[in-house]
């Protein structure tokens, strides 16, 4: 996977490090940098100034309060945490190649550490009904106009004579996809009726991207986050949504299990009621599905139909595990086991 | 503690030995430069102009490392030591407009926003027409090689009466601060970079480094290139309207007369024909200058127009 040439295209960039790359390799946005020095990993991104100056904000002050499981920065020679080369945006970090802890799921350990930082950053906002409003009015809105997109692309699709494979397989799940677009809705308003009866609002500081790929485990296998460029002050609800959804593809994945990973994250952070809610609007809305329609609409040069329609079948599939997970969560927790000393006679 | 000690301590570097002493060191991240500075507000000009024009990485000043604090300097007792990366050879000029424009246009802004901060440090030449006259009419009287000279005094003294004129119209405009050795020899390339060796001297307020460089530019890339490296400079700051004047201003100013009076103090005769070699050689490339120059505006005036 070496690249020459990528020594001279890369080369502004390393100079800021006075790193002198023996070997490049690729692996998607990042490459891995060998060199006399050690080897690093130089991530490329698109950030603009004032995104770059919130990412470096948001790293730093992980690591002011106390949250060090973060994969590091390397400032350049000059004191700059990025370089800004062309339109592109790179920062340095090390590379990290260890392998998880025998015991512990990547996926707990990530709903564990976004819980910590949940945990550090957790603040109860202000509440302001405008903010709620708005918030509320703007997801309602964009999410009815998506239900319209795709409605109108079921009719399409019914009006064929003859119909492909994705058309379809989309046009046999249509109804279930809007009763859950519904159900999300209905829990939105739940969450919004909750927010305007209690008159609290909470936020953490969010990843913004969980996945798989942006945990790491050091040489000594201690776990990494990643990549904050997506990093937000929001509902802490919103990284959980992002991390379920992604969770629900895994081949172990049963409702007992996110139940137990939403345990973990809940040892740090337990879920007011109104929260719940939203989680489950948030996971309800057949986004996913309706992205791959998108996909199939705008780029259809892209993939056969035959990816198109396994695409979707998984998105399909995925959508019914969130379903249950959904009524996991929403179901109430049983009651409290009696205490068996209480109809102890004491003497 | 020496002063490699210092270095190798603070810059966390392994290994630190003289390359050139008091000059250069050889370290395991390459050659570096080091610089001892007295006064630290001429150091702190020096640090920000460099990091204002370093936020790219095609055209970059030779900014001061960084130690393992994150300072920027050493401080060494009243002193203060910065290191610098070195970088030898020389970067091209005619053809690479665009990269020597970026620097240019970048050294321009960052001077014009650090003006206020750093304008009570700044040093500039006083140019004085009337001392210039009076020397050279009393040179002339001895020495008839002088007589070019002579003869420019009109075409000067309207020049700069013209000058006068133009920096009168934009008294209030801020001129931008600038790095007094400004040059094209200073720019070498290393990878795909314009690799820019500052001074460590004061600045200077006003365009003339800018003149100077413009000059050795048309010197040796011609008139079609320096007009290019005028369009480039202008992509990251504007040379149209008053900054642009007071440029031409600048241009108008005779200032080879006064480089030439100042040079006619030694008066060995062929030490005096060759100063006038020299002015003449000036005061022609100034001529093509200032024709390219306001060329360029009303090309760019003419634009704005259509």
């Amino acid at each position: 996977m070496s690249h020459s040439n990528e020594t001279v295209n890369y080369g502004p960039v390393l100079f800021q490090y006075d790193l002198y790359p023996e070997k490049i390799e690729a692996f998607g946005k990042v490459k891995k940098v060998i060199s006399r020095r050690g080897t690093f990993a130089l991530k490329e991104t698109s950030l603009n100034e004032e995104e770059v100056n919130w990412f470096t904000h948001v790293v730093h002050r992980l690591s002011e309060i106390g949250y060090h499981q973060i994969v590091p920065l390397y400032p350049t020679k000059y004191g700059d945490y990025t370089v800004q080369h062309g339109n592109k945006t790179y920062y340095l970090m090390p590379w990290f190649a260890g392998s998880e802890r025998l015991g512990q799921t990547r996926e707990e350990v990530m709903i564990d550490e976004i819980g910590k930082i949940h945990y550090l950053t957790l603040k109860e906002q202000d509440f302001s009904p405008e903010v709620v409003d708005h918030s509320f009015h703007y997801l309602m809105q964009r999410w009815e106009t998506r239900q319209l997109e795709m409605e109108r692309f079921a009719e399409e699709s019914e009006r064929m004579p003859y119909m492909s494979p994705f058309e379809l397989t989309y046009l046999s799940h249509f109804h279930h996809m809007m009763k859950m677009a519904e159900e999300a809705k209905r829990r939105l308003k739940d969450w919004y009726d909750a927010c305007h009866a209690e008159k609290r609002y909470r936020s953490a500081l969010c990843h913004g991207k969980l996945s798989r790929n942006h945990l790491l485990f050091s040489h000594n296998g201690e776990p990494h986050l990643l990549n904050f460029e997506r990093a937000v002050l929001d509902t802490p609800v919103r990284d959980l949504a992002i991390f379920f959804r992604k969770a629900v593809h895994h081949s172990s994945w049963t409702r007992e299990e996110g139940g137990r990973l939403l345990s973990l994250y809940e040892r740090h952070i337990p879920l007011l009621d109104e929260e719940k809610s939203l989680l489950v609007s948030y996971m309800s809305y057949p986004e996913p599905i309706f992205n791959s329609v998108d996909l199939y609409r705008h780029k259809r040069e892209r993939y056969s139909q035959i990816e198109f329609v396994h695409r979707l079948e998984k998105r399909i599939s995925a959508m019914r595990h969130i379903r249950d997970f959904c009524d996991l969560i929403l179901t109430p927790p049983p009651p409290a086991p009696l205490d068996p000393n209480e109809n102890v006679d004491h003497i | 503690m020496t002063i490699l000690q210092e270095i190798k301590k603070h810059y966390e570097l392994q290994t630190v030995t003289w390359k050139e002493k008091e000059t250069l060191v050889d370290t395991d991240c390459g050659v570096k430069r080091i610089r001892i500075w007295s006064d630290l507000h001429l150091l702190n000009w020096h640090v920000r102009w460099r990091d204002e024009v370093g936020k790219n990485s095609l055209a970059v000043a030779d900014r001061m490392i960084r130690t393992v604090d994150g300072a920027c300097w050493v401080d060494l007792e009243g002193r203060y030591l910065t290191l610098h990366d070195y970088v030898e050879g020389r970067h091209e000029r005619g053809g690479h407009e665009k990269r020597w424009g970026l620097l240019l246009g970048n050294m321009l802004q960052a001077g014009l926003d650090l003006q206020k901060e750093f304008g009570p440090i700044t040093h500039a030449d006083r140019y004085s027409f009337d001392a210039c006259l009076a020397a050279i009419h009393k040179l002339s009287k001895d020495y008839n090689e002088l007589v070019s000279v002579r003869n420019s005094l009109p075409e000067a003294n309207k020049r700069l009466n013209l000058a006068m004129e133009l920096k009168q119209a934009s008294s209030q405009v801020p001129l931008p601060l600038l790095d007094s050795d400004t040059h094209m020899s200073n720019g070498a390339q290393i990878f795909n970079i314009l690799f820019y060796r500052g001074s460590n001297g004061y600045p200077e307020e006003g365009y003339r480094p800018l003149r100077k460089f413009l000059t050795e530019w048309l010197k040796e890339c011609g008139p079609y290139s320096l007009r290019k490296l005028l369009t480039c400079i202008n992509e990251h700051f504007s040379l149209e309207r008053e900054q642009g004047y007071l440029l031409l201003a600048e241009i108008l100013t005779p200032w080879e007369l006064q480089d030439c009076v100042d040079q006619l103090k030694n008066t060995e005769l062929s030490h005096i024909v060759a100063c006038v070699e020299s002015f003449e050689q000036d005061w022609d490339f100034n001529r093509i200058l200032l024709h390219c120059f306001t060329d360029w505006m009303d090309d760019k005036r003419k634009r704005v127009a259509l």
